[in-house]
């Protein structure tokens, strides 16, 4: 079925809860009721962080502010609050909306004063009970769906990648077909973009003006304003790049941002010698290969794992996203010159790594069109570079790639082809996460994804003001509580949880011809889209509450009252955030259908019977449900 | 070799002329009857002038930011009252002393435990 058909049934799902909804409630009360509530505030937390009221009643809260100034503002009902120590102000209101509303500090407090947030929760949270149940019925539906789909009862099912080992002749029609058309929309053929991907400087164009974006955002870090939200370093950063990369880049482009990373630029130029031109012989780099038993990306999990510790502080205080950004500037520039190509970027960037893995569910792709031609052909100008380019970087070879996740997208082959094989375009979404033989560091990189995105809505955008206070002072002792929840959390408990889930998966099948480790690692591929779509979610909560900083930044970016364009005055707010709930119900369940479809496509790739195939599914839908519940619960409930 | 040489121009404007140019600017903006004075809480370095020297009948111009937690600023022998200041926000106080001498100024929004600590003066001479 296709994603399009499922986002309309999503909204419309929704749409009709929220027209029965409001006649669903009979326990609502009346308005002469009153929930008289005492909130106080400290850095960075309400006490009571969680306040529940009826619908329909009338709330009343007194915020005493405890330490410094604090404000109140109540997400949707638009009500705002402030207090000072000493002097405690009251709010009124009608809680006519049913739901979960965030309560944000609107005076700011200090570092963490960004994530200074309680929930006021009118219940009954129709909004959540209906997504839960909408997930239910989704995961249900689509089981029964491919219930039907077990005839004719032979897997393999079309639609994933192939093994390359298996001869092409014995392969069935369809496959055969994929082997050599991967990419249905062929960029290189098109008139200005075709040119341009050709062209030689086309890296470098695109490095160019994010070098200059980079330089401008640590050089606001360093003598900028420490208030993170004043300063263009964090606002560039951590709203708009982080935005831009997780909902639309990689989504859609997949490791495209890695081919426009300035962080690499310096280094790769000195391992070459030059910017635009292929240069020959010359290299200031020592060109040694990477060690052999680092080929692999756990550096990057640990990496990610380790920049994940510290986010609270990174995402909020400029020089320690100046700290970040040097220190990945300095490795990629000291690895380019011991080790050959993008070392840095394939083995060690903790983003590179996650962008690699969601970036095989993105269409767009570099692919050989034939492979028969690669096969036949000795050259092999795409592994050696030739005058007109440069070797593959990052140590891929394009004749047998079937992969988005380790290539740079950098086009380097496209002009080293002799034979003209490359096609860099369109693939059907997806496609690459069907795989036949799937490795534990990459399957141990999705649960540091699903595990750390849970974390970080709880920590950041969550009303537990205790676990704030453990992520947001590495100095305190609670900072090792918060490293145990955190790696607990990522290394431990969601691999593990998934590891019983594959016992049950091959209990459920009926039989013994997949093992558990198999079944654990190629099941993985399986939660890339719902692990995406769970990042996206808390991005756009992020993005909609604090993107108009952007707008008063541009204009006074080092926070020195500046007023470049005349917009430093805007006075902006949170802007959606009565639909957000919706948005992100949204998108989780096409995350959550998506990963339903891949787990079955993976089944059917494993076991030989579909109807085996499809009882291993069933606790993997489990699985999947599950996760989808918890975060719907971390945003809505 | 021209493109590769035209490469490096830009590569060194935006390594070197971006942070070089923006130091520049920062530095020129700043007029000289202007006073910016920035509040931190006591323990992370009080406000950033703890006395401000003024000539009587000179109009000063003050701009007051702050780089952690909403503060006040209030001179009360000189009947300034800037309200609150929002972190990363700029407000900007206009006086011309008549009268030499030393005038307290205060932070008047509870800030901290340590918010009594927060006084300077402005000496007028």
């Amino acid at each position: 079925m296709n994603l399009v058909r499922f986002t309309i049934l999503i909204l419309a799902l929704i749409f009709v809860g929220l027209i029965v909804g409001p006649f669903a409630t009979t326990d609502a009360a009346g308005p002469d009721d009153t929930a008289d509530i005492v909130v106080e505030a400290r850095q960075f937390s309400y006490q009571p962080s969680i306040i529940r009221v009826k619908k329909g009643q009338r709330v009343r809260i007194t915020l005493r502010a405890m330490d410094l100034t604090h404000g109140l503002h109540v997400d949707d009902y638009g009500q705002e609050v402030v207090s000072t120590p000493g002097q405690p102000q009251q709010l009124e209101f009608v809680a006519d909306k049913s739901g979960r509303f965030p309560l944000r500090c609107s005076q700011t407090c200090g570092p963490l004063h960004p994530f200074m947030v309680g929930s006021l929760i009118v219940e009954p949270n129709l909004p959540f009970g209906t997504s839960v149940a909408l997930a239910a019925l989704l995961s249900l539906g689509y089981l029964g769906f491919l219930w039907t789909r077990r005839e004719p009862p032979l897997a393999p099912l079309s639609g994933g990648s192939v093994d390359l080992a298996a001869p092409k002749a014995s392969l069935p029609s369809t496959l055969r077909k994929e082997i050599t058309g991967g990419v249905r929309i062929d960029f290189l053929k098109l008139p200005v973009l075709g040119a341009f991907l050709r062209w030689r400087g086309f890296q470098f164009a695109l490095m160019l003006p994010l070098l200059f974006f980079m330089m401008l955002a640590l050089v606001a870090g360093l003598r900028g304003s420490p208030v993170g939200n004043s300063n263009l370093g964090i606002v560039f950063v951590w709203i708009l790049w982080w935005a831009l990369l997780i909902i639309l880049l990689i989504p859609f482009g997949g490791r495209v941002w890695c081919a426009m990373c300035p962080l690499p630029g310096p280094g790769e130029w000195l391992q070459r010698l030059s910017f635009v031109r292929r240069r020959e012989g010359a290299s200031f780099s020592l060109g040694k290969a990477w060690p052999a038993k680092l080929r692999n990306i756990w550096l990057q999990n640990g990496a990610f794992l380790l920049i994940a510790l510290f986010s609270a502080i990174v995402l909020t205080t400029p020089w320690a996203t100046v700290a970040v950004l040097v220190t990945f500037a300095a490795l990629s520039l000291g690895l380019a010159l011991i080790f050959q190509g993008r070392a840095f970027c394939r083995y060690v960037c903790p983003l590179g790594g996650f962008i690699g893995l969601c970036s095989m569910v993105a269409p767009l792709a570099v692919r050989v069109k034939d492979r028969e031609v690669c096969r036949a052909h000795k050259g092999k100008e795409c592994i050696k570079g030739s005058a007109a380019g440069y070797g593959c970087p990052w140590f891929e070879y394009p004749g047998t790639m079937h992969r988005n996740a380790y290539c740079g997208l950098c086009m380097e082959c496209v002009k080293t082809c002799p034979k003209g094989n490359i096609a860099a375009g369109l693939q059907p979404f997806g496609r690459d996460l069907v795989v036949d033989r799937g490795h534990a560091d990459e399957a141990y990189r999705t649960f540091i994804a699903l595990g750390s995105a849970a974390l970080y809505s709880a920590v950041m955008l969550g009303p537990w003001g205790w676990l704030r206070s453990l992520a947001g002072n590495p100095l305190a002792s609670g900072f090792a509580l918060y490293a145990i929840i955190l790696l607990g959390t990522c290394l431990i408990l969601v691999p593990g949880l998934f590891l019983v889930t594959a016992w049950l998966a091959r209990l459920a099948s009926g039989t013994s011809t997949v093992s558990v480790a198999r079944l654990w690692r190629n099941f993985s591929y399986g939660l890339v889209p719902l692990g995406l779509t769970v990042w996206i979610a808390f991005s756009l909560s992020v993005v909609l509450a604090s993107g108009y900083r952007l707008i008063p930044t541009l204009s006074d970016p080092l926070g020195h009252g500046w007023n470049l364009f005349g917009t430093a005055g805007f006075e902006g707010g949170p802007v959606l955030m009565n639909l957000l709930p919706y948005i992100q119900t949204t998108v989780l369940l096409i995350g959550l259908v998506w990963s339903i479809k891949t787990c079955w496509q993976l089944a059917c790739r494993m076991f030989i019977r579909r109807d085996e195939a499809w009882r291993a599914l069933g606790p993997v839908t489990l699985f999947l449900f599950g996760a989808t519940a918890t975060f719907l619960w971390l945003y809505l409930g | 070799m021209k493109t590769e040489l035209i490469s490096l121009v830009l590569v060194l404007l935006a390594l070197v002329g971006t942070p070089t140019g923006v130091i520049l600017y920062d530095n020129a903006a700043r007029p000289a009857n202007e006073i910016t004075l920035v509040a931190h809480r006591p323990l992370d370095g009080n406000w950033s002038q703890r006395e401000i020297r003024v000539k009587r009948g000179q109009t000063v111009r003050l701009r007051l930011t702050s780089e952690d937690v909403t503060h006040g600023f209030y001179v009360p022998d000189l009947g300034i009252d800037a309200g609150p200041i929002s972190p990363g926000k700029f407000k900007t106080v206009e006086f011309t002393p008549e009268r030499t001498g030393s005038f307290r100024f205060y932070c008047n929004i509870l800030c901290s435990h340590e918010h009594g600590g927060m006084i300077g003066q402005i000496i007028v001479e």
